[in-house]
């Protein structure tokens, strides 16, 4: 998966554009970081990758560059 | 006493690899039936034999059962092994949580497939001249389908979409002596309620995630047998196009 692309499926996630993120960004602060995320971060992992990530290290992410690391094999 | 009701019997079991399917396929081979055992892991399907009685007796068919190609040479093999089935049951399922803002048609679509799209082509193969005998399908179907659960949708529409084509099909069905209901079942203890339950945890508040108002608590897959094995059987012979709930008691 490209940044580009995690960059979209998070932008998704969070309900705002591509263009208003940055992986600086703190997850927190875009207003939109719920429980609904959360969960919609593991659906993803799990469609991409399949496999299920523990919610507690999607619940440690701080930044949305936190959550692209995440977001692998 | 230790009932017969599947002897000389053949029922085809699909996800026996687990849960439910692997419950039902060993509670049936106990009551002396030969299993027709379906599932995609070769490996984990032949774990299940060592639970069955006359485990030599069975049919392992690995097989995806959302390979919609595959359906046609899987059931020409069965028929030249000379099998008529007596009834089968389709367990195999997945229950992705997926909240609204990332459900898409390619997700909904792979939860269709396995639950809704699979199942019809199952009774369509099941019903063809030769293939049985008559005897009983049934569908699972879930309490998700009555009761909602927060980021279940595709899976209860899907399971809604099951007991609706039961219901239907009973209509057609019953010309050919087949009879077709579904179980409803409520939180059951497997791999893949687990995994469901474990998305959802770590970010449950109180009441809002869970299904709500289960008066018993989650059941062992083993607990599914009974209904299952009863619609099966004959002991149900006057039952068609209906829903048989194992949820363990609503509110």
């Amino acid at each position: 998966m490209t940044d580009e692309q995690k960059l979209e499926e998070i932008a998704n996630v969070l309900e705002m554009e591509v263009d208003e993120l940055n992986q600086e960004m703190v997850l927190d602060d875009t207003g939109t970081w719920d429980s609904v995320a959360v969960l919609s971060v593991i659906a993803i992992i799990n469609e991409k990758f399949n496999k299920f990530p523990d919610s507690k290290d999607i619940l440690e992410c701080n930044t949305i560059g936190d959550l692209m690391a995440i977001m692998s094999e | 006493m230790q009932m017969e009701r599947f002897r000389g019997k053949t029922v085809m079991v699909t996800g026996a690899s687990s849960g439910i399917g692997r419950a039902v396929a060993a509670a049936l081979s106990k009551e002396g039936g030969r299993v027709v055992l379906v599932a995609r892991n070769e490996e984990a399907l032949k774990a299940t034999l060592p639970m069955m009685d006359n485990r030599d007796a069975h049919i392992v068919v690995p097989f995806d059962l959302t390979n919609f190609e595959k359906y046609e040479m899987v059931f020409q093999n069965l028929r030249k092994k000379g099998v008529v089935l007596s009834g089968m049951v389709h367990c195999a399922g997945i229950a992705p949580v997926l909240p609204l803002r990332i459900l898409s048609r390619d997700n909904s679509f792979a939860v269709f497939d396995l639950h809704y799209f699979a199942f019809i082509e199952l009774v369509k193969y099941y019903q063809k001249k030769g293939m049985s005998d008559g005897g009983s399908i049934v569908g699972i179907s879930s309490i998700n389908a009555h009761v909602p659960q927060k980021c279940m949708t595709a899976y209860a529409a899907a399971k809604s979409a099951v007991e609706a084509a039961c219901r239907t099909m009973a209509i057609e069905l019953i010309e050919k002596n087949i009879r077709i209901n579904s179980v409803v079942v409520g939180g059951v203890n497997t791999n893949m309620a687990q995994e469901a339950g474990e998305a959802l945890a770590g970010i449950r508040r109180k009441g809002s995630e869970g299904l709500r108002g289960q008066l018993m608590d989650i059941a062992l897959p083993e607990q599914m047998t009974g209904p299952i094995l009863f619609l099966l059987s004959n002991e149900s012979s006057y039952i068609t196009g209906r829903e048989l709930y194992a949820d363990g008691g609503r509110l």
